[in-house]
């Protein structure tokens, strides 16, 4: 095949554009680096910090593997509602949509550019884990565990925002919409314990992808075999699979010029 | 018989009880330039979004050669826009900008970054090819966004006012270039633009809208020959004899005569209800006949605003 021969499918060329505006520009770059300084920071206070000392060393793991999810989910989340409600409002939006391109693929290209700031994030956040859960039996499996949940509540946090921005009419619309749906999320995970035992609650809890990660996470951290509600994943692997699989097909009929469920 | 590059039948938009669109039957052939008109919110912008897919229509359908309106993607990769909303991706180069959508239509990495050069240089925007297009000024951003629209090099091409943003000679430039497209490539051209005199420039039909519908369509020459605008010359004479002059012209039955706004030896001389030469003729013989002296003569031609204006106008009351 040679290169004149050689075409690339319309989501590859958004990816690659898309992967150069992200790592060329600032803003790839500029949050790895708030994000390590961040872990830094936070591992200092959790173990200078006296009182922090009463958290057993587990459930310090456990909460390090947590901000580091929560900070890439929102980190991609914000960068996702962008998307396309950013080209709406700079008036770019218009010349990607007269390109030939299926409007399904120029999802999928953003999509997947945002899923790369995890995959930076996930080198950074290795020593700091490795740190916390030195000495434990557990750091091979929280490392594990960092890449499992946090790739499945990572992805899921871009497909949300990039549904949100591509349905959106204006940036600060899409904004506010994916963080209410993120906050709605992420809510259950500070329910205190009492009201967690209650059975509709848990099973609000055992369906919410962020509180189901969450609950198998620290099962694991606490000892428990990788087997051992394994089950809690499918909530996330589901949302994750209906986002990746649906996503892109439900905004290839409705990605439009001024946003909206109509196309 | 596949001269005719776009055939819309119909075509209707609304959004909610508001009909933007209503009707628009129109077709334009290989190497034809079409003049859209109309006043703000005539629906010109509308048209062209329904047309280039970027909108669905209502009602009514279309095909661009050939291809029906029910393969949008199909339809994008033989059309070619400059869109009213002409934003960039302001962190790329120009030459950045036009090798990704080379790209995004399907064209190689080699042939992408030849077609832009050679659009960059035709565009006169080689110098500023690898200069981020945030430090584009307004004039070199339409000019991009121009050679954006001809990336794909385009059977058809839609144009939304080409020539806003651009300087006198980039203007001029600007319409030679749409003029080589239509004559040279036989690129249709659908050109909507509130400057009429680029219009009547380089259009060979025009379409004029109002509130959604057509109001008329036709060559420059018939949309002109259409309006009962008043048949009129112009009539210079030395300063010391314009006095004369006026009252020869007054006593005249059937003709209106007004001063110059700006020149005072010159003479506005309309006839009602005549489209007749003859009268023209009667003129110059009473002056000659009176011994005023005539400088210069001049018939008025009916041009384009004039009809367009009278045509809004009439629609409106």
């Amino acid at each position: 095949m040679n290169e004149e021969e050689y075409r690339q499918s319309g989501w590859q060329v958004v990816l690659t554009s898309e992967l150069r505006r992200l790592w060329l520009g600032r803003w790839g770059p500029l949050l790895l680096l708030v994000f390590s300084i961040f872990l830094s920071v936070y591992i200092v206070i959790l173990a200078a910090d006296p009182e922090m000392n009463v958290l057993s060393q587990r459930m310090i793991i456990n909460q390090t593997i947590q901000v580091t999810e929560l900070v890439g989910i929102v980190a991609v989340l914000l960068l996702g509602a962008d998307s396309f409600s950013g080209e709406r409002d700079r008036g770019s939006l218009e010349s990607l949509l007269l390109t030939p391109v299926p409007r399904g693929q120029l999802v999928i290209g953003k999509l997947l550019a945002l899923l790369s700031l995890w995959l930076g994030m996930i080198p950074i956040a290795i020593p700091y884990i490795a740190l916390v859960a030195r000495g434990t039996d557990v750091a091979m499996a929280s490392l594990v565990l960092l890449v499992i949940g946090g790739t499945l509540l990572v992805g899921l946090s871009a497909a949300v925002g990039v549904l949100v921005s591509g349905l959106s009419p204006t940036n600060l619309m899409s904004f506010a919409f994916a963080v209410g749906v993120m906050l709605l999320l992420v809510a259950p995970t500070q329910l205190p314990a009492g009201v967690r035992d209650s059975p509709i609650v848990d099973w609000l809890v055992v369906s919410n992808p962020i509180t189901a990660v969450d609950r198998y996470q620290s099962a694991v951290i606490d000892g428990g075999a990788w087997t051992n509600g394994v089950w809690l994943l499918l909530s996330p692997l589901i949302a994750l699979a209906l986002a990746f699989g649906l996503g892109p097909r439900f905004l290839n009929n409705r990605l439009s010029l001024h946003g909206g469920f109509r196309p | 018989m596949h001269d005719v590059v776009l055939n819309a039948q119909g075509i209707a938009k609304s959004y909610g009880q508001i009909q933007a669109l209503d009707g628009l039957t129109l077709e334009v052939r290989a190497g034809e330039i079409l003049g859209l008109l109309g006043p703000n919110g005539a629906g010109k912008t509308t048209a062209i979004r329904v047309m280039t897919t970027i909108l669905p229509a209502s009602r009514g359908h279309f095909t661009v050669m050939g291809v029906p309106d029910s393969r949008p993607e199909e339809i994008r990769a033989l059309i070619g826009v400059l869109p009213e909303s002409n934003g960039f991706p302001l962190a790329m180069t120009g030459a950045d900008f036009l090798i990704y959508m080379g790209r995004l239509y399907g064209q190689s990495a080699t042939r992408a970054e030849t077609k832009a050069t050679e659009l960059l240089s035709l565009l006169g925007l080689e110098n500023a090819r690898r200069a981020r297009i945030t430090t584009y000024s307004r004039g070199m951003k339409q000019r991009l966004m121009i050679a954006r629209s001809l990336v794909n090099d385009p059977k058809l091409l839609f144009l939304d006012e080409p020539t806003l943003g651009l300087d006198p000679k980039g203007q001029q430039e600007m319409l030679q270039r749409i003029r080589e497209a239509a004559e040279v490539k036989r690129v249709a051209v659908i050109l909507s633009s509130h400057s009429l005199e680029v219009v009547e420039a380089i259009c060979h039909r025009v379409l004029i809208l109002n509130r959604g519908r057509v109001i008329a369509q036709g060559s420059v020459a018939e949309i002109t020959r259409r309006v009962a605008v008043p048949h009129a010359c112009r009539i210079q004479f030395p300063a010391e004899a314009v006095p004369k002059a006026l009252s020869v012209l007054s006593a005249m039955a059937g003709v209106t005569v007004e001063r110059h706004a700006n020149r005072l030896d010159e003479l506005i001389v309309s006839f009602q209800g005549t489209r007749d030469d003859a009268d023209m003729n009667a003129v110059v013989q009473h002056l000659i006949q009176a011994g005023v002296p005539i400088q210069a003569f001049s018939r008025e031609s009916v041009r384009l605003s004039d009809a367009f204006l009278s045509m809004i106008a009439e629609v409106q009351t």
